[in-house]
């Protein structure tokens, strides 16, 4: 669904991404681990159409979305929950849900779609009227997913959706992604909390300094020593 | 005479709060201080100007044109002299800000000539009187185009879709990158309101000075640019509100302390502030939760 072919990028003189390539299949969970600075908001960012500086090849859907700007990779159907939440803090609720939808223009099935958002979260139904400032972290991240919801994606790309979120939420928040996932959505999810993204994820992808360093079924990276070593904490 | 100076300032301020909401505007989406607003309700009032001294229409058209003339400069500017610079440090823009004012000036007195040219008496005044305020036809006048203006332009930020990718945009440019929004067209249409809102302002100080010239956006622009930073820059009800304070300062002060401190009153208010509430009456300061 998802080709990403020898993409590098370039931050001014620092060559951030060298040569990364993966694909996603339709219906998957696919995540990037890795540590801090090793790239993967980067390729999520340059999928995204936020990074300019870029070189090699994304394909969705058999076409080539590496140039394009990001109101149309959007449209096209790649939604992302950007690192830090990023919600419009002087929107209410509601009015950030909405725009989520901003390219479509079906208003009742945009009405369905936000009961359908409260049904999954109903504690954002709770603050429809508040600010999205005013929210807690978690109940954040959940806004940020249900706003990348709305635009109804064909993969919605996470980036670290754990951070900064007590245990109990985050555990919430990737029952979620699983749940969203059986319901047919494909996933590209980001994290540095390799633990609970191998446990959802059905491929990942390990990226150090720029490159993937290795690959595998996310279950069987879960049991590697490597992975135990450098991302487990473990001995 | 309080009273007098009340409504004198009333109107005055209405016009200062439309030219400080174009300021505040391109400051709260692309963090610009646009200094060639002032220049841009200059060439409005003289659209407006040759449209009905030379081409001979009615005022309504007139306004209309001066409106529109504005909006077509405003959008020539962000787009030749600011969209080549978008990615570069801010004080590049900067820099071209205050060369495209340069430009403007100069341009105007080309064509225009450098001296003060007087705006046609259109409208014959009369004096009306509400709980004790006397108003002019003129200040009515003024007032009551200011304030519909600034309704309509509440109603478009508050209820419209571009006004909620505008209020996105100047929040969190990529964040709304991510939602599908042209962030270029907002800037491109945040330009052409404030430009027209500018050029509005521009046109009612036309008539209600009777006079107009190819600097007098200098001084308003600057101005204006204080009711926003004292409002709060970037907060349009807080554009609106520092008018409002600057124009009543300003001839309060004129009649009851001296006329030759008009123009300083206005800055002596922006220490003051500075000093009180650096982020303005209603601005935000910022208040953000990680």
């Amino acid at each position: 669904m998802l080709q990403v072919k020898d993409l590098n990028v370039y931050y001014g003189g620092i060559h951030a991404l060298k040569g990364i390539s993966f694909n996603i299949n339709e219906g998957e969970i696919v995540t990037l681990v890795g540590s801090n600075g090793a790239g993967k908001s980067t390729t999520l960012r340059a999928i995204s159409g936020l990074i300019k500086n870029k070189t090699g090849s994304i394909v969705f859907k058999d076409e080539e979305i590496l140039g394009m700007p990001s109101e149309k990779i959007v449209g096209l159907g790649i939604s992302q929950v950007p690192e830090g939440r990023r919600i419009f803090t002087g929107l209410d609720v509601e009015e950030n849900l909405l725009m989520g939808a901003y390219l479509r223009n079906d208003k009742k099935e945009i009405q369905e779609d936000l009961e359908y958002a409260f049904k999954i979260f109903p504690r954002l139904k709770e603050r429809r009227r508040q600010a999205g400032g005013t929210l807690s972290g978690g109940e954040q991240q959940m806004l940020a997913i249900a706003r990348a919801l709305m635009a109804r994606p064909k993969v919605l790309m996470l980036d670290e959706p754990s951070m900064g979120l007590a245990p109990i939420v985050v555990e919430e928040i990737f029952e979620c992604i699983t749940e969203l996932n059986q319901k047919g959505l494909t996933v590209l999810l980001v994290e540095q909390n390799a633990n609970i993204a191998l446990q959802v994820a059905h491929i990942g992808h390990v990226v150090e300094t720029g490159s993937i360093a290795f690959s595998g079924n996310a279950g069987d990276l879960l049991d590697d020593d490597r992975v135990r070593k450098a991302y487990l904490g473990e001995d | 005479m309080f009273l007098d100076q009340l409504s004198n300032g009333l109107a005055l301020g209405s016009i200062y709060a439309l030219t400080a909401i174009g300021f505040t505007m391109v400051y709260g989406i692309i963090r610009l201080i646009n200094f060639v607003h002032g220049d841009i309700y200059m060439m409005g009032a003289f659209f407006a100007l040759t449209a009905l001294t030379v081409l001979g229409m009615p005022i309504v058209v007139a306004f209309i044109i001066g409106m529109i003339g504005s909006v077509v400069v405003g959008l020539m500017i962000a787009k030749f002299a600011y969209k080549p610079v978008f990615e570069a440090p801010r004080i590049n823009l900067f820099l071209c800000a205050i060369g495209a004012a340069i430009f403007l000036e100069n341009y105007a007195m080309l064509v225009w000539g450098p001296q003060t040219q007087s705006f046609p008496d259109i409208i014959t005044n009369q004096t009306y009187n509400f709980l004790g305020l006397k108003f002019t036809t003129l200040q009515l006048i003024i007032l009551a185009t200011a304030t519909s203006l600034m309704v309509i332009l509440t109603y478009i930020i508050k209820f419209t879709k571009m006004g909620r990718a505008m209020r996105c945009t100047s929040q969190d440019v990529e964040a709304a990158k991510l939602m599908g929004i042209n962030t270029h067209h907002v800037i491109y249409f945040t330009f052409a309101i404030g430009s027209s809102l500018g050029a509005a302002a521009g046109i009612l100080v036309g008539m209600y000075y009777k006079a107009v010239y190819p600097m007098m956006g200098f001084t308003s622009g600057l101005k204006a640019f204080v009711a926003a930073v004292i409002g709060g820059i970037g907060s349009i009800p807080g554009a609106m509100l520092g008018g409002i304070i600057m124009g009543i300062a300003e001839t309060l002060g004129a009649a009851y302390i001296s006329s030759g401190y008009r123009d300083a009153i206005a800055f002596i208010i922006l220490i003051i502030i500075l000093l009180v509430k650096p982020s303005g009456i209603l601005g935000n300061s910022a208040k953000e939760k990680v």
